[in-house]
């Protein structure tokens, strides 16, 4: 298999699966995008460094529009929060770490879908501002005033859920 | 004293720091801010530390089978692409070579060669015209993405 497609599909997956949060709704949306990276006049060359960006952005999209259909036909609040099991943690890490990374994970699957998609495309998956813009197709200049506003979000979530699990 | 409308300034930057997203002069400037400002520098590194959580937050990876299948189906994508190029390649060299041949022999009256050559040229004006307008509508056509 080609390593370096294997990675960026296996990434891409990771996007659709943090934001519907059910491993056969984010198969499905890699199939349908994968479709369209065949079929597509405009798609660029799965060799080329356009090709990452251009893929995100379309599994992106493919998401959104699910969970827009979902919300529809089931009335599923988007921001809803689904625990999926952590079976990928580190057993070495303390616990203390572990417990941060699951709160942070929960405080994450919490926000809107918009701060939550930008932050794990910058923080997660390391995409540069321009990439970004991209994939979101947002200015480039309001990617850092939006990132921000995302962390702040996330910042203050995570103090409030630490509060909650003191008292 | 740090002025407040300075913190103001800078805390839309501490992300783009934070992401090496700013200028030169920009990131120098937020560096000595930062030096300066211990409200700021809480800020930035409470940032930064939930950047690395999340950075480190775990994410279930696809199955082996099923991610095999979608690799297989993209790089198919360029299998075909160099296949349709090899036909169309050969395609344009025999044609190079018929005409090359056809024009060059020695047997056949200047006339015929030219009657013929209306004939094949009329035929391929035809079909590069036919060509020409379904590709121009594939383009235009609004409704070539409705499923029925």
């Amino acid at each position: 298999m080609n390593n370096v497609l294997a990675k960026l599909t296996q990434d891409a997956f990771k996007l659709a699966m943090q934001l519907l949060q059910e491993p056969a709704d984010a198969h499905d949306v890699l199939q349908d995008a994968a479709a369209i990276a065949i079929a597509h006049e405009n798609a660029p060359n799965h060799q080329s460094n356009d090709f990452k960006p251009w893929f995100f952005r379309v599994v992106r999209n493919k998401a959104i529009d699910l969970l827009r259909q979902k919300k529809r036909h089931n009335h599923v609040e988007i921001d809803d929060e689904v625990e999926f099991d952590d079976t990928s943690s580190n057993p070495e890490l303390n616990l203390a770490t572990q417990q941060l990374q699951q709160q942070v994970r929960l405080s994450l699957n919490r926000l809107p879908i918009k701060q939550r998609e930008i932050l794990l495309l910058k923080d997660f998956h390391g995409f540069s501002y321009k990439d970004i813009a991209e994939i979101l197709n947002i200015p480039k200049g309001s990617v850092m005033s939006q990132l921000h506003r995302a962390r702040l979000a996330l910042k203050a979530r995570l103090q409030a859920e630490q509060e909650n699990d003191y008292e | 004293m740090n002025n407040i409308s300075d913190c103001q300034h800078i805390e839309i930057l501490i992300s783009g720091y934070l992401d090496g997203e700013l200028t030169q002069q920009e990131s120098q400037r937020v560096a000595l801010h930062l030096s300066k400002c211990e409200e700021c520098q809480t800020t930035y590194q409470g940032l930064k530390n939930l950047q690395q959580a999340i950075g480190k937050t775990s994410c279930p990876d696809m199955e082996h089978d099923k991610l095999d299948a979608i690799v297989n189906d993209l790089t198919s994508r360029r299998i075909e692409g160099l296949a349709w190029f090899s036909i169309i390649a050969g395609l344009v060299m025999l044609i190079a070579f018929s005409l090359y041949s056809f024009w060059f022999d020695a047997e056949m009256a200047w006339y015929s060669k030219l009657a013929v050559s209306f004939l094949w040229g009329g035929g391929v004006g035809l079909f590069v015209s036919v060509l020409r307008q379904r590709w121009v509508s594939k383009k235009t056509d609004k409704y070539r993405k409705v499923k029925l």
